[in-house]
């Protein structure tokens, strides 16, 4: 067999084919799977191949892709089959696009003969300076025993979690379920520390008991916004697709017929990015690329967001911009929650390392009306650490 | 594999279509033979003059074509000896100009040392054999392998490593 990897197999005409999400992160883009048995490839004639296309010729830029990461030979139920993992072009989520995960995700099924081979098969146990493989039976008594010595000894809440979460088709749903069926009512802990949205659904644990709705918003809202605040969110690496089909358009102005259409009665524009983060993402970099004077990098000092945003509540309530009807309406403690966190933008200023003036800035682009009069439709689309 | 080696080798006789191989005749027609070698164990690339190197700018872009006329190309003499390099100071290296995500053109950007596509935001190292630094894709730039005649100081493709972009196999 040659090892160059210069050409690979093409499903042929009867493959099967499925579709699936991504295993990735919750971005949920669309693939289309096709299976065939190990051994038959399909011709370069478009009436010869799944794909129907005719590889024959060169095929032009963005009309798809394909590349070796994109197949593999899988084994199911004694047998061998090729596999190719491709973009969607019809899912409205990812629109054909692959990040550099999901394109590989043909590469990480498993293989004996490839990456995968590597994979762990068994607990591991860290005992004196090694990890060491254990059986499932004596990794649960471990994990079982030492955990109820804690809760006899100390309680529940002496037991702290660090736990990944995860969605998208990889199992994250039943993983967080479970997880948070132990954490949660079992040992009745409350010291979680999760990795994702804060939610207490099959997806993520926590927020909803605090009034935020976990995903609830549309990813359209990307394409529809007049500004889109990230919060400590570097979309453009772990959320490729939803940045680039989504909210990368609107920063450039390829969505700005589409805001006209929906909202006829207001003063609509290309977006305006504002990005929270202490660091100088790939994220603001590409903003900044795409279109610098409707982007702003509020680099703020680390773990100072909470200042950053009562700087904000008590500037934008002072300059009576907030929405009082609605606040009325469908809030309590609003009163009490500004008296509390009362900050004037100065001592933001001090806290967050952020200039007076882009703090200023961040609230016209962000809360100020428009020249319409209607409120900015601002989407905050927020991370809890470093994602 | 030693480059010289598999070039003779194909030379020899491993491929049927050796007057394509050898010549730099356009590979459509090599296409349109479709011969079947069972013995052949690499695609039948054609043999392409490039350039003297003398004659290539320091750390500039220079294009041609190969190993078809549909498949841009970027040479450039770097200036300092590069791993995969070739030349009388090892420096000239080569890639497909098509991302390998999605088939944008790259451009070289002399300041970086990299190559940057435009549409998503890829970036490959000229200094690391395409190496991807950042983005999208899944596989480095592909490396165009090249040949460098000391008695001539010519230049010569003859061969690809990796997929280039929009093919099932480099060789149409």
């Amino acid at each position: 067999m040659s090892l160059n990897k210069d050409r690979i197999p093409l499903p042929p005409v009867d493959a099967e084919k499925t579709n699936m999400t991504c295993h990735f992160c919750i971005v949920g883009c669309g693939y289309h799977v096709y299976k065939w048995p190990h051994g038959a490839e399909g011709g370069r004639a478009p009436n010869e191949n799944a794909l129907g296309k005719d590889f024959r010729s060169q095929q032009p830029p963005l009309s798809g892709t394909m590349t070796p990461a994109m197949v593999n030979v899988v084994e199911d139920n004694g047998k061998k089959y090729n596999i190719m993992i491709q973009p969607d072009k019809e899912c409205v989520v990812n629109q054909g696009l692959s990040s550099t995960r999901g394109g590989q995700m043909a590469t990480i099924m498993y293989n004996a003969d490839s990456i995968t081979r590597d994979r762990l098969k068994y607990p591991r146990l860290f005992t004196g300076d090694d990890w060491v493989d254990l059986s499932w039976s004596d990794a649960m008594s471990v994990y079982a025993g030492v955990t109820k010595r804690i809760l006899d000894a100390f309680g529940p809440d002496s037991i702290m979690f660090n736990a990944f979460d995860h969605g998208g088709a990889g199992g994250g749903f039943e993983n967080t379920w479970g997880s948070g069926k132990l954490m949660f009512s079992a040992l009745k802990t409350r010291m979680v520390r999760i990795h994702n949205r804060p939610a207490y659904n099959s997806e993520c644990h926590a927020t909803r008991d605090m009034g935020i709705g976990e995903l609830n918003n549309s990813y359209e809202d990307s394409e529809l916004a007049d500004t889109i605040m990230f919060i400590g969110a570097n979309a453009y690496e772990t959320q490729t697709n939803y940045f680039l089909a989504h909210a990368l358009p609107n920063l450039t102005g390829a969505s700005l017929n589409k805001k006209k259409q929906w909202f006829k009665e207001e003063t609509v524009d290309n977006g305006r990015f504002i990005l929270v983060d202490p660091r100088r993402s790939l994220t603001t970099a590409i903003c900044e690329t795409n279109a610098r004077d409707r982007v702003l990098h509020l680099q703020i000092n680390p773990g100072t967001d909470t200042a950053l945003f009562n700087g904000l509540l008590t500037h934008v309530v002072n300059k009576g911009w907030h929405d009082k009807d609605f606040i009325a309406q469908y809030t309590s403690g609003f009163d009490e929650a500004l008296k509390t966190n009362q900050m004037s933008l100065d001592e933001c200023s001090r806290i967050t390392g952020v200039s007076v003036a882009d703090l200023e800035k961040a609230a016209d682009w962000a809360y100020k009306p428009k020249p319409s009069g209607h409120r900015p439709r601002t989407a905050h689309l927020y991370e809890k650490g470093i994602i | 594999m030693n480059h010289l080696n598999r070039r003779d080798f194909i030379k020899l006789g491993g491929v049927g279509v050796a007057a394509g191989v050898t010549s730099l005749t356009p590979s459509s027609a090599l296409a349109k033979q479709e011969v079947y070698n069972p013995g052949a164990t690499t695609l039948p690339y054609p043999q392409l003059a490039i350039a003297l190197a003398k004659s290539l700018p320091q750390n500039k872009a220079v294009y041609f074509n190969y190993p078809d006329e549909s498949s841009p190309c970027t040479v450039i003499r770097m200036g300092q000896p590069v791993p995969g390099g070739v030349g009388p100071n090892l420096d000239i290296v080569a890639y497909s100009s098509l991302c390998p995500h999605m088939g944008c053109p790259v451009s070289y950007d002399p300041v970086s040392r990299d190559f940057k596509c435009p549409c998503h935001f890829s970036v490959f190292d000229s200094e690391k054999k395409g190496q991807m630094v950042t983005g999208q894709a899944t596989e480095n730039l592909p490396k165009i392998r090249l040949e460098y005649d000391t008695s001539t100081d010519s230049v010569t493709a003859v061969g690809v490593d990796g997929l280039i972009f929009g093919r099932q196999a480099n060789i149409l």
